[in-house]
């Protein structure tokens, strides 16, 4: 069986929905742990901080009395982020202001596999 | 010149199909008016004020925010910009992102221009 990398499961994720031009892993304090863009992005249009500050957010969107965060979306001027909280990961993606975001709902079950590894190994940091 | 006793009956109209509350505050979280359904507690709105404008000051670094859709585990919440104020509608799971921020687009177009008049 082939072993694909995380960077490569991003990047098949970007091809499945039309318009993301990049997706950022993170940790809880912003630190970047895998990243994937698409062709045509330009890679001056990452804010390295959009993990860490969604990561605040998402905890306090979290004591709004609606329950826990899962998910924060941007509608920017030219653009959409979708942020995916699948703490202890969280998840960017930066997107034309095109996209369907009603397509990341159906692929959140499969960027938990994906990723499952990168999670528990980031759990056993945060425990130690 | 907008009558401020009317923003209540404003917000109230955009209170169904799951919807809880819906806010009018300012970029700071000062509530200038809500309107909850019966039963949910008016002390509620000044908490989810704080915590939104707090939320869209942490993303919205270069002033180009049009919405801000929240999704959590047994609620959503959508927030937009109306003038130089923020329009906030949250609700159970069973209001959609979706209606949210249709509504959300609905008042903030009604809101607009007799709001301009007053914040000028």
């Amino acid at each position: 069986m082939v072993e694909i990398t995380y960077a490569t499961f991003l990047e098949r994720v970007i091809h499945s929905i039309p318009g993301v031009s990049a997706v950022v892993v993170s940790d809880r304090d912003g630190g970047i742990l895998v990243k994937a863009y698409s062709n045509a992005f330009n890679t001056d249009n990452v804010d390295t901080s959009l993990g860490a500050t969604f990561a605040v957010a998402s905890e306090q969107a979290g004591k709004l009395g609606l329950g826990k965060n899962k998910s924060i979306i941007n509608f920017h001027r030219d653009k959409i982020i979708v942020y995916i909280n699948l703490h202890p990961i969280f998840i960017s993606f930066i997107c034309s202001s095109d996209t369907n975001c009603g397509s990341f709902t159906s692929i959140v079950p499969d960027l938990q596999r994906g990723l499952d590894g990168l999670s528990k190994a980031i759990s056993k940091e945060d425990d130690n | 010149m907008l009558k401020p006793k009317a923003l209540p009956k404003v917000l109230e109209q955009a209170n169904s199909h799951g919807v809880l509350g819906s806010l009018l505050f300012r970029q700071d979280g000062a509530l200038i008016a809500s309107a909850v359904v019966p039963g949910k507690e008016e002390s509620i709105s000044r908490a989810v004020s704080a915590i939104v404008s707090n939320l869209m000051a942490s993303f919205d670094q270069h002033h180009d925010i049009e919405y801000l859709l929240i999704e959590c585990e047994d609620g959503n919440a959508v927030v937009t910009k109306v003038n130089k104020l923020l329009l906030c509608l949250y609700g159970k799971k069973s209001a959609e992102l979706g209606l949210l921020k249709s509504k959300a687009h609905t008042i903030r177009s009604y809101l607009e221009v007799p709001l301009q008049q007053v914040l000028m």
